[in-house]
């Protein structure tokens, strides 16, 4: 039987699936799912700098500290700034994102980060995505402890996903959790089915409940993925997503999601915002990166639509320096600024609290302080984001105060 | 037809070679043949076709401690295969030529061909490291004669882990680190081992310990005040943008007491933690700063009076004990006080000591490594048994492994029901080539084990893979696992080459799926 596939088959079926999945194998896996709120995270690898995406323009220090990279005045010049209110305006590149703010979708929040001092990538990182700073040893992540909050009850594989290539550290331990870079490699042949089916009992048949369980997960989520065919789903009709990318992540979590796999939580990363050099004013590298960003959350939201209820949070490790360097760009620094766009969001104003750009204010004399710090952004976006009931033990020896960032609706 | 036939033979005979460690054996041998399937699917990467034969009958005692004794093996496959690997001979001062930091011109370039097609990095630089290192791992993983030393060199990497991509210098001191300190003390001594960890620039790197210095500690006033004042140093010293105090770094002590030796629940507490990295103050690396200094003044030759201490400072990217960086103040650690002497590396010395012979560090080693070999949850009876052999022969690896695969428990315990260990993905690739007799020569296998979830050397928390079943077994893994089978099966992974092939693609990927397969 099996003999009727031959080796080119087999390569086009096994060799085509890009698929990784993580955590512990979790029995019943519920058929139907109902339409439930997402979570989305993008972490914007490299500490994107956030004075150049909330730009403090009214700062009597702005133009001197900043230089080059000094914006305009909302409706000044040829790319002028979006005026946030406050004395904050948005990059221009920014644009596809100010109808969400102005509409009270949206909410940048200034001044935050980590308590750890460290301007190391890896480590920054790190503590925030363990959610645990000054802790190392912490195997799961942060958004993995939410994954497991949610009531297991029902859940499905594709619960937590992750559009990278490897698990992210975020979802390290997480239930049901996948990390699939493409979605467009994974098919699955109906040839193979009887090789298929033949693994799937050796699998059932197994005395060990382990195997057993995650035999049937690994089953079950190839069969809803063929059934929900999320490929075939066209983009709407007037959503345009940029095309910097030749996949667009946030395009096939549109798709994922509005197929009804059971999408709670996603992660996804942008690469490239550690802009040491020409990173650029109103134009140029950063720039780029930004409009890119904005481009393609703005598109994402409107494709997914009122069907769903999406938060979408973008997250950075920490800022930069306040001043240029010698090429054009900027160095790490410490306090920057996240992002929290959609469902529940308390928008239409700048939030977190902002302490100005006077050298006494700055942490070592050069950045941005911290003055709220991520697990406060993270734990309230998470909570009511997904709904949990107890959002205690998503950061492990800490006590998350409100920013009322989220409305609790 | 007889084709068919034969195929179906040779596919039956695979099938047994794979499935052999479930086949119950017969007669009065039984024990000893049960010991002899465990001891190739736990001590090695898995049975190549007549290993188990070859092993039988040269006893397990004998074999075990032939491989207990790498050195007596040759290994001339390996040897051949790996020549090509140039870096992974070059000391860390050489791959720090060979890779100079790039420019800042360079670095713009690069970031304007990141912004511009962000979804492809280009890498350039020393990247190949990994590359090179995980192909050199699954070839020494396959094709070595000395299983148990390769097992066991895997097996500490990962107890001392350190993440490639920590930074430039991390990855840069990684050949040497796993050269140099891991490698050669994989089956001698644990304090060796510990103290070759402890003083590597690579775990120094990782672990932030070359920050970690006496609270207020200015690196340039004090090169300043060794100088003694002559001005065209310090104008070169002042140039720098900002004056940096350093300060006690708890990162690498935690790590070490937590990690490394007694484990989390072995009995020290935070105050430990300080008096720790307070004696490990110093153990640094030298930078290229302080290389500058030396050349400097050795070209000056000897007109000027300039203190030994700066005159003998090794390569860049050497591991240097900087007294001047140290904690003199006495300290007490796990209640037991550590003379000030008047060279200060002895206080790391002796906490290197005192950590690598506690009885917490012999009970948490010998759990894991019970746990590596034996079962998720090895009984109390087998790890202090293990235990005891370590603390009498002061962390002696193969006399601890000995305990271990040498007890009635060993074969109990492994074969208990449900208590089957999963194979990690790289124990998985590994397996599957020397099962079909394979041929490792390129990176895709290596790849392969990253896309199963472990990307080799990649490993970013200090606490290294976990070894546990539930941790590499899941619905998602399932499915992986399945894709390797078939890419395996249908020798699409570049850079394996079969052998002699009988049975068909899908028999040989339903088998390598199979869960038999996965089991260790």
């Amino acid at each position: 039987m099996t003999g009727t596939m031959d080796r080119r088959d087999l390569l086009k079926f096994f060799g085509s699936t890009l698929l990784l999945f993580g955590g512990t194998a979790t029995r019943g896996v519920a058929r139907a799912v109902d339409r439930q709120s997402v979570l989305v995270v993008v972490f914007l690898r490299g500490a994107a700098d956030a004075l150049h995406m909330v730009v403090p323009y009214r700062e009597n220090r702005y133009r001197e500290l900043r230089g080059a990279l000094a914006l305009e005045e909302p409706g000044r010049g040829e790319n002028p700034t979006l005026d946030l209110g406050d004395g904050f305006a948005f990059h221009p590149a920014l644009s596809p994102l100010y109808p969400l703010y102005t509409s009270g979708r949206l909410a940048p929040i200034v001044g935050v980060g980590s308590p750890d001092p460290t301007r190391s990538h890896f480590d920054a990182q790190d503590a925030m995505e363990t959610g645990t700073p000054g802790v190392k040893s912490t195997r799961d992540g942060w958004l993995s402890r939410a994954v497991n909050a949610l009531a297991v009850e029902g859940s499905s594989p594709f619960t937590a996903v992750a559009l990278t290539s490897q698990m992210p550290r975020s979802l390290a331990g997480a239930h049901d959790a996948i990390a699939l870079e493409n979605l467009s490699r994974i098919s699955f042949p109906e040839r193979a089915d009887e090789l298929m089916k033949r693994i799937e009992n050796s699998y059932r048949d197994d005395k060990s409940a382990l195997f057993a369980d995650a035999g049937d997960e690994a089953f079950h989520a190839m069969r809803m993925f063929r059934d929900a065919d999320p490929l075939s789903l066209p983009t709407p009709q007037g959503v345009s997503y940029p095309r910097a990318r030749k996949h667009n992540p946030l395009e096939q979590l549109a798709k994922l999601i509005k197929s009804e796999l059971g999408v709670r939580v996603a992660f996804i990363e942008s690469q490239g915002w550690d802009t040491h050099f020409a990173q650029g004013a109103s134009t140029g590298a950063m720039a780029n990166l930004m409009g890119n960003l904005a481009g393609s959350v703005a598109a994402f939201l409107e494709d997914v639509g009122d069907s769903t209820p999406v938060t979408v949070l973008m997250v950075t490790e920490f800022g930069r320096t306040v001043a240029p360097n010698g090429a054009g760009g900027t160095d790490h620094g410490h306090g920057s600024a996240m992002m929290v766009v959609g469902h529940g969001v308390r928008g239409g104003r700048v939030h977190g609290d902002w302490l100005g750009l006077e050298a006494r204010n700055l942490h070592d004399g050069r950045d941005l302080p911290v003055t709220t710090d991520f697990r406060d952004v993270f734990s309230e976006v998470a909570q009511q984001s997904l709904a949990l009931d107890d959002a205690s033990r998503l950061f492990p020896g800490y006590r998350p105060s409100s920013v009322a960032v989220m409305s609790r609706s | 037809m007889r084709a068919k036939l034969g195929w179906f033979v040779a596919a039956v005979v695979l099938l047994a070679v794979l499935l052999s460690t479930r086949t119950r054996a017969e007669g009065p041998t039984e024990l000893e043949q049960d010991r002899a399937r465990l001891l190739l699917s736990r001590a090695t990467y898995g049975a190549r076709p007549g290993d188990l034969e070859a092993l039988v009958s040269k006893g397990s005692e004998a074999w075990l401690e032939e491989q207990l004794h790498p050195e007596r093996i040759a290994d001339p496959v390996v040897e051949e295969m790996l020549e090509s690997f140039d870096d992974l001979e070059r000391s860390t001062a050489e791959l720090m030529k060979k890779y100079p930091r790039p420019s800042r011109e360079q670095r713009q370039r690069m970031q304007r061909a990141r912004l511009s097609s962000p979804a492809r990095p280009p890498e350039k630089g020393p990247h190949t490291l990994v590359r090179d290192l995980s192909q050199a791992k699954l070839v020494r993983a396959v094709h070595s004669e000395r299983q148990l030393k390769e097992v066991m060199a895997d097996f500490w990497f990962n107890h001392f882990n350190v993440y490639a991509r920590k930074n430039r210098n991390t990855l840069l001191a990684l050949p040497s680190y796993e050269r140099d300190a891991i490698r050669p003390h994989a089956l001698g001594s644990f304090h060796d081992l510990l103290l070759a960890t402890a003083r590597h620039p690579a775990m120094l790197f990782y672990l932030d310990n070359w920050l970690n210095t006496k609270e207020g500690f200015d690196p340039r006033a004090a090169v300043r005040a060794q100088l003694d004042g002559p001005r065209r140093q310090r104008r070169g010293l002042q140039r720098d943008r900002e004056p940096r105090e350093l300060g006690i770094n708890e990162n690498y002590a935690r790590e070490l007491m937590e990690l490394h030796t007694l484990g989390v629940d072995g009995g020290y507490n935070q105050q430990d933690v300080i008096e720790v990295a307070r004696a490990m103050t110093g153990w640094s690396v030298v930078g290229p700063q302080a290389t500058r200094i030396r050349d400097r003044i050795a070209s000056r030759g000897g007109r000027r009076r300039v203190p030994e201490s700066l005159r003998s400072i090794p390569d860049e990217g050497s591991y240097f004990f900087n007294q001047l960086a140290h904690d003199d103040a006495p300290k007490i650690v796990l209640g037991k006080s550590i003379d000030p002497t008047s060279d200060g590396i002895d206080d790391g010395l002796a906490v290197i000591e005192l950590l690598s012979r506690h009885p917490s560090t012999a009970s948490f080693i010998s759990r894991k490594l019970a746990e590596r070999f034996v079962s998720d949850t090895p009984s109390a009876p087998l790890v202090s048994a293990m235990s005891e052999t370590f603390l009498d022969t002061g962390g002696d690896i193969p006399a601890v492994l000995r305990t271990m695969f040498l007890s009635p428990r060993f074969v109990d315990e492994a074969t208990a029901p449900d208590n089957g260990k999963v194979k990690t993905p790289l124990e998985l690739v590994a397996s599957a080539a020397r099962a079909t007799g394979a041929t490792v020569s390129g990176p895709g296998l290596a790849h392969f084990v990253g896309e199963l979830g472990m990307p080799l050397y990649l490993c970013q928390p200090p606490t290294g893979y976990e070894e546990s079943a539930a941790a590499w077994l899941s619905g998602g893994s399932v499915l992986m696992r399945m894709r390797f089978a078939g890419a395996f099966a249908s020798e699409s992974i570049p850079g394996v080459q079969f052998g002699e092939i009988h049975e068909t693609a899908p028999e040989r990927a339903l088998a390598l799926a199979s869960p038999d397969f996965q089991r260790q």
